[in-house]
């Protein structure tokens, strides 16, 4: 299976995303790896940023 | 087998469709719908925040009367289920199989899609409450106005076609909307999937976590419950349910 997740922010502006494949019967390995990537390619710095007040 | 769901024209669809699927596999069982007026129903002005997201707004309601002994179990789309807390004592017993997840594009009368994308959206304005849907409309369309816009599928597609006005939280109004963006799966449950003028490309506007598909939860001690749930259960929904449901804790929780 693959998987595919993005992190952007309010504007559309910036824009990250990370996609991966895996065994169809270790889903959750597979999100991980594309968690971790999204992370390691600068998501929490956008999501902080958009966070609510 | 007593199953609560939300009112709307497109959740009682789905729970029949769950009815259906179960009385198919379990010949004899009888299946009540227990229907809920969800604050996030009721409310049709407020964003979706104060009541505490998508999750207090359309699932805390429903999932407390499972708790509460009142229902076997409780439908819902799962992109509407927080992916970011855990809840005691529930477990999904089955995900149904998954719908097309996509996102598309309804245009008013008299709005050709030709005419709305050669514009890059300016002069025109997009109904949405989502922030995923605002966010990807702005990427696409740098010129678009994003409007606030609240609703079960039909009532925004209703609203669209009368050109209503979309009332604010702290008063006022704006609207009316020239387009909005909607799930596909959605507008096919309740019979509007002509109205599609656009489907967005999934490399274009990712869908949300759990989008298309129906999550069915029950209480995790009830394996009378489980174990009929678990034969209506589409496994390969359940892995796309569980991958991105860890990508969005680590990613993005």
């Amino acid at each position: 299976m693959s998987l595919t997740a993005s992190v952007l922010d309010e504007s559309g502006a910036l824009f990250i995303e990370a996609s991966r494949s895996g065994p169809a019967d270790r889903p959750r390995e597979l999100g991980r790896a594309v968690g971790l990537e999204l992370l390691a390619k600068g998501a929490a710095d956008i999501i902080e940023r958009s966070r609510p007040a | 087998m007593r199953i609560g769901t939300r009112k709307s024209a497109m959740a009682l669809a789905q729970t029949e469709e769950i009815a259906r699927r179960l009385s198919a596999v379990a010949p004899g069982i009888e299946v009540e719908i227990v229907k809920f007026e969800t604050t996030g129903d009721s409310d049709q002005t407020s964003k979706l925040l104060p009541h505490g997201g998508k999750g207090g707004a359309f699932v805390r309601q429903i999932r407390d009367a499972v708790l509460a002994d009142q229902l076997h179990a409780a439908m819902h789309s799962l992109k509407d289920m927080p992916g970011n807390e855990d809840t005691p004592g529930l477990v999904i017993g089955a995900t149904l199989s998954r719908d097309p997840p996509g996102d598309v594009l309804v245009l008013r009368s008299g709005l050709s899609i030709d005419e709305f994308k050669r514009s890059r959206g300016k002069g025109f304005k997009i109904g949405t409450n989502a922030v995923r849907r605002a966010a990807y409309a702005r990427r696409l369309f740098p010129e678009i106005e994003i409007i606030h816009y609240r609703g079960a599928a039909d009532t925004r597609v209703r609203k669209l076609d009368n050109a209503e006005l979309q009332k604010l939280p702290g008063g006022g109004a704006v609207g009316p909307a020239d387009a909005l963006i909607m799930a596909r799966s959605g507008l096919e449950r309740v019979g509007l999937a002509a109205r599609i003028a656009y489907e967005f490309p999934v490399t274009d506007m990712l869908p949300a976590v759990g989008q298309g598909i129906v999550a069915v939860e029950c209480a995790a001690q009830d394996f009378q419950t489980r174990q009929t749930l678990s034969l209506i259960d589409d496994p390969a929904a359940h892995a796309c349910a569980d991958a991105a449901d860890v990508a969005d804790r680590i990613g993005a929780g």
